[in-house]
């Protein structure tokens, strides 16, 4: 697997990791991620993808059994690493995947990763990756690229977050560059990311081995519905940027 | 939080500043640079440092999205020893005897820069440097140095500051079998083997035995008399009190969560004890203390030191257990590879150190080194030797 976007995140941990208490992480993401998981009381996790680590640690705080976040970004992992090992003990964090984690999670959370493949056979081996860390009837959680966001720049740029469409008339193209762009509080960052429609994103799943593929909305999950939600987050809540998409491994994999 | 602007030709991208305290900066953010063997160098050890012995200065060199590269400053020391810049400089002509300013941390043995990894990693080093350089001139230092560094990084921050490298020092190091001493033991020759084995039998006939515990749990002013008393044996000059101080750092700074206290007791009796400290998969060795009013010969600083932290760090999944720059014979004959550590410096006057006398020196130490200590030497040496043609 190409891990070309990965070296974009080095010098962003910090700044990710902040991300955390924004509110559309904060409010909307996270807790439909956490509530999507369920009780994770002596599960084996992999966080594909971990970054800062902060849904490991929580997972691991929540009563996880083994976690293991797997990232290729050093600079990410190092931020990883010496903060778990404060807060959260226990979490092992590896730059790469040996053979020895195959087939062994119960779950893995995938959370802003797929949109760093690439090309169409890089998003092939991400999901076969994914998928392939799974134990037969394991599950996997992942975060891609809404199909359907705002590709105006303007659009999330409340929420400290930009996303702009290289190709601003055909936007909803496979492989199309989007631009993300961090930016709150005077620091500010950007990586390029891809764009890939529900199609592909099915296909390449369905083609790892991923079964009963479920779609879930984002969502404020302490709100009924959304015109009870904070007044600034409706925008967000209107068009998600991100979505879950969920799925369980076969028993026997295709 | 005082921090102003150096003015940046080189690098429109960064934007560096000198603060008076570590506080001014993030913990989070400062331990993201900081690498698994940088123990020395994270947030907790250094804030530990300030507390006891009084704030520094600290130059940082910032990104866009944060934090790039940093490092505490401070003077080196003024009288002989491991931190007097002309001991650690002998046989390098240069004026040493001038005031050189110091990176890192006060009196740490094992330094590296904390520093963002990837494509700009080598441009922040060098912003670093700059600001570093500028620092010392603005205060009427001769240049600046960073001493014990493991000599990979030392060619890295010197190839990007344009410093001199000057190996130094040597630290000893012990890969950790999974089955930890035992494991060791495995890979030794029999004359070894066995005077180990004598060793732990005779700590045992003593009636002597270990117990580990975090260092939290001890009483600091028992602790800091054992250790005043192993240093002042072999020349240290700070009594007790300063060692008391240190750790109340350390419990200050939350420094002292990381540690770990191998303790030998005879029946009630604290002989001895070693402290460690885990920090990513490394176990650090930082202090030994031993009760010298009780005449023992029970090789209780080997068993301390040695043998039971193989195991704890077998049990614990950490990998490589770092030992002290000094008695490297000793650890050389229980297992340890020997790695070298060097110096950069960086003068104001670029005349004023001579770089082919440092490779020439460099040479000389390489060749001690291979003649004194064949087959315990660590992979770094050939690259040590691969760099020192006059040439290059
Ligand atoms: C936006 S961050 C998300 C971090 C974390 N999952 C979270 O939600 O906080 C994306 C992460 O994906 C990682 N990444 C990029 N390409 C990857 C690849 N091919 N395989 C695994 N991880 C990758 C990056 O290093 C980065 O840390």
């Amino acid at each position: 697997m190409s891990k070309n976007n990965a070296g974009q995140f080095n010098e962003l941990a910090t700044l990710y990791e902040d991300t955390a208490h924004w509110p559309f992480r904060k409010e909307i993401e996270i807790p439909s991620v956490l509530q999507a998981i369920g009780d994770v009381e002596g599960l084996s996790v992999l966080d594909f993808g971990c970054g800062t680590g902060l849904y490991s640690r929580w997972l691991k705080q929540r009563g996880a059994g083994r976690v293991v976040g797997y990232d290729p970004t050093k600079g990410m992992l190092n931020y990883a690493r010496r903060r778990a090992e404060k807060e959260s003990p226990g979490i092992s964090f590896v730059t790469r995947l040996s053979p020895d984690l195959i087939g062994q999670f119960d779950l893995v959370l995938a959370v802003h990763v797929l949109q760093y493949a690439s090309s169409g056979p890089e998003l092939q081996d991400m999901c076969a990756d994914m998928v392939g860390l799974l134990r037969p009837g394991g599950r996997l959680l992942t975060l891609p690229i809404h199909p359907s966001y705002d590709p105006r720049r303007s659009y999330y740029e409340r929420y400290g977050l930009r996303l702009s469409a290289d190709n601003l008339q055909k936007p909803y193209v496979d492989g199309g560059g989007v631009r993300i762009r961090l930016c709150k509080n005077g620091k500010q960052g950007s990586v390029f990311a891809s764009y890939w429609s529900a199609a592909s994103l099915e296909r390449a799943l369905g083609q790892a081995g991923l079964l009963s593929l479920k779609w879930r909305e984002l969502h404020a999950p302490e709100c009924a519905a959304l015109d009870q939600a904070p007044k600034e987050l409706h925008a967000y809540l209107q068009k998600p940027h991100s979505i879950i998409i969920e799925g369980v491994r076969a028993c026997d994999p295709q | 939080m005082n921090f102003f602007r150096f003015r940046s030709d080189a690098s429109h991208a960064f934007c560096s500043g000198v603060s008076q305290k570590l506080s001014d900066m993030d913990e989070h953010e400062w331990d993201a640079l900081v690498s698994d063997d940088n123990f020395y160098n994270s947030y907790r050890w250094l804030r530990g440092l300030e507390h006891s012995l009084g704030a520094t200065d600290v130059l940082s060199v910032h990104g866009s999205a944060g934090l790039v590269a940093a490092c505490t400053l401070w003077e080196g020391d003024q009288s002989p020893g491991m931190f007097f810049l002309p001991d650690c400089m002998a046989g390098v002509p240069g004026p040493w005897q001038e005031g050189f300013l110091w990176l890192g941390g006060r009196r740490n043995t094992h330094n590296e820069i904390p520093c963002i990894q990837g494509r700009r990693r080598h441009q922040a080093l060098a912003e670093l440097g700059r600001c570093a350089l500028e620092y010392a001139q603005q205060r009427g230092y001769a240049g600046f140095v960073m001493p014990y560094m493991p000599y990979q990084a030392a060619v890295e921050f010197a190839d990007a500051i344009g410093g001199a490298v000057v190996l130094h020092s040597a630290q000893a190091s012990l890969e950790v079998p999974d089955t930890g001493l035992a494991g060791m033991m495995a890979s030794w020759r029999a004359h070894d083997r066995n005077q180990t084995k004598s060793e732990i039998a005779a700590f045992r006939r003593m009636g002597s035995r270990v117990e580990w515990g975090a260092p939290d749990e001890l009483d600091d002013s028992v602790t800091a008399d054992l250790i005043t008393q192993n240093r002042s044996r072999y020349g240290g000059t700070q009594n007790r009190e300063w060692m008391q101080g240190i750790l109340a750092g350390q419990r200050k700074s939350g420094v002292s969560y990381f540690g770990a206290a191998a303790v030998s007791k005879r029946d009630e009796d604290m002989t001895a004890l070693a402290i460690f400290y885990r920090f990513g998969a490394t176990l650090h060795l930082r202090y030994f203390g031993a009760n010298y009013r009780l005449d023992l010969n029970d090789y209780r600083y080997f068993v301390l030191c040695y043998y039971e932290p193989l195991n704890y760090a077998a049990a614990n999944g950490l990998t490589k257990l770092r030992l002290s720059t000094s008695a490297l014979r000793a650890k050389v004959n229980r297992g340890a590879k020997i790695e070298p550590q060097a110096l950069v410096v960086k003068c104001a006057d670029e005349q004023k150190i001579c770089h082919s006398e440092a490779k020439r020196h460099n040479r000389r130490m390489l060749k001690e080194y291979q003649d004194e200590f064949p087959g315990h030497l660590s992979r770094d040496w050939e690259l040590v030797g691969s760099h020192q043609n006059p040439t290059n």
